[in-house]
């Protein structure tokens, strides 16, 4: 990095040393060198230029306000994507009962059942979550995680994943989540047998 | 439906964040390839992380998407625009309001006069102020220490000349022109304030695409000794010359 190009630390350090006119310029192009991922991260959230710029611009709003509690113990990119990602991922579930949201119904209604006729009743929440982050790590292929994460951790549509990660094949994440379900399906079959077995078992001795 | 809250709940439950999950600071030391034993086993096995990673990643790499590009400009200069804004008016200076108030005008001159009155007399009793150094012996440079004139903004034509206001301490200026992600498309030097636009710098400006410039004072050794902040200009593609 050049004398001509400071850091974003440095320039945050200068804007919090002087006062006026002078420090708003460091924060001008600290935020200017940002706001083309702002642009894109927001893009992909609505596909729609006035909303991603409405977002946008609140996003930056947002950091230029907080800037004060930036604490640089990350990289100020990775605390402007901190305020980027919950911003645009609350607009996200603020729209959920928009008709757009629909389809995910119908996702949830083809995932395997970890819950109903378990043969260990036994098991309890915590247990079964350990079980279904067991099954979706060794079953899964990496872009099929991420991808049923964020559709059902963090409500994320399918489109906006697409966009998110750049899938560039025909039905985006779509595939990747009917190829998640179907591999969950097999590995929660698999397992069933299993605790069947072992508590066959258990029962015989 | 209650069966399927339940069903999703169990699935929701696996792959949200847990009590051990690691903090943003930690994934980007993974993001930036930084090897940490602990932290990796935990990525490995959690997929709430590694949500989270996929996310930095994207933000960061911003990867362009087919056909987004134009609007990508768009949304910038939209930003750049909302952000000029708020800048000038945080500047906006408070005597201009405060003037244009009737009763607050003679008020304003009063303590003005005061103000002028007082500070004489203090610098006649002090030493004359010291320009402050740097560890290298020039003054410290400062971003927006050069005013940008023009081009700004949406333009009818590619420009012909860049023109910015003269530092007096400057001896040479360089001018570079930047694409919004910082990218340097060209660079060149000038004498005076004024910057004229090459053949090779006009083939550079593509008609719609939103573009940066900023301008580096030099002394007489070539050290830099102040620099503008970045404005932008768009040639509209439709009255191109």
């Amino acid at each position: 990095m050049g004398w001509d190009s400071p850091s974003d630390e440095d320039l945050i350090a200068r804007y919090r040393d002087e006062t006026g006119a002078g420090s708003e310029q460091h924060i001008n192009e600290l935020f200017g060198r940002y706001h083309a991922k702002v642009a894109r991260w927001c893009l992909a959230f609505t596909n729609d230029r006035e909303s991603a710029a409405d977002l946008a611009q609140e996003i930056c709003a947002k950091a230029y306000r907080n800037l004060p509690s930036f604490r640089a113990e990350s990289k100020f990119s990775t605390w402007l994507f901190s305020i980027a990602r919950n911003h645009c991922l609350n607009a996200v579930r603020a729209r959920s009962g928009m008709p757009a949201m629909e389809s995910a119904q119908m996702m949830i209604d083809e995932l395997p059942d970890l819950v109903s006729e378990n043969p260990d009743t036994a098991i309890v929440r915590k247990e079964m979550a350990d079980i279904a982050r067991q099954l979706v790590c060794e079953s899964l292929e990496e872009t099929e995680r991420v991808v049923f994460t964020l559709h059902f951790a963090e409500d994320v549509p399918l489109d906006v994943i697409t966009r998110m990660l750049n899938l560039t094949n025909t039905s985006g994440a779509k595939a990747y989540l009917v190829s998640a379900k179907r591999k969950l399906q097999r590995a929660v079959r698999i397992w069933k047998a299993k605790a069947q077995k072992r508590l066959g078992e258990t029962n015989d001795s | 439906m209650t069966a399927n809250t339940g069903k999703l709940k169990a699935w929701r439950d696996g792959v949200s964040a847990g009590e051990n999950c690691v903090p943003l600071e930690a994934l980007e030391r993974v993001a930036d390839g930084f090897s940490d034993l602990t932290i990796n086993q935990h990525v490995a096995g959690c997929p709430h992380c590694q949500a989270e990673l996929a996310m930095l990643r994207s933000f960061e790499s911003s990867r362009p998407l087919t056909n987004d590009e134009k609007t990508v400009e768009w949304i910038v200069a939209h930003l750049q625009s909302a952000q000029d804004m708020r800048f000038s008016s945080v500047r906006s200076p408070l005597w201009r309001t405060l003037l244009t108030m009737p009763n607050l005008a003679g008020a304003a001159a009063l303590t003005l006069a005061i103000s002028l009155g007082f500070s004489l007399y203090v610098s006649n009793r002090q030493a004359r102020p010291v320009l402050q150094v740097g560890p290298s012996g020039i003054q410290n440079m400062r971003s927006g220490d050069i005013r940008l004139t023009a081009p700004s903004g949406e333009l009818d034509r590619i420009p012909e000349d860049f023109h910015w206001d003269p530092l007096p301490l400057a001896k040479s200026y360089s001018v570079q022109l930047l694409e919004v992600d910082g990218t340097v498309l060209l660079s060149g030097k000038s004498a005076n304030n004024v910057f004229r636009a090459s053949p090779e710098l006009e083939s550079k400006i593509q008609p719609g695409k939103l573009l940066l410039w900023k301008v580096v004072a030099l002394d007489g050794s070539g050290r830099p000794i102040a620099q503008s902040s970045q404005i932008g200009f768009r040639i509209n593609p439709k009255k191109r010359r």
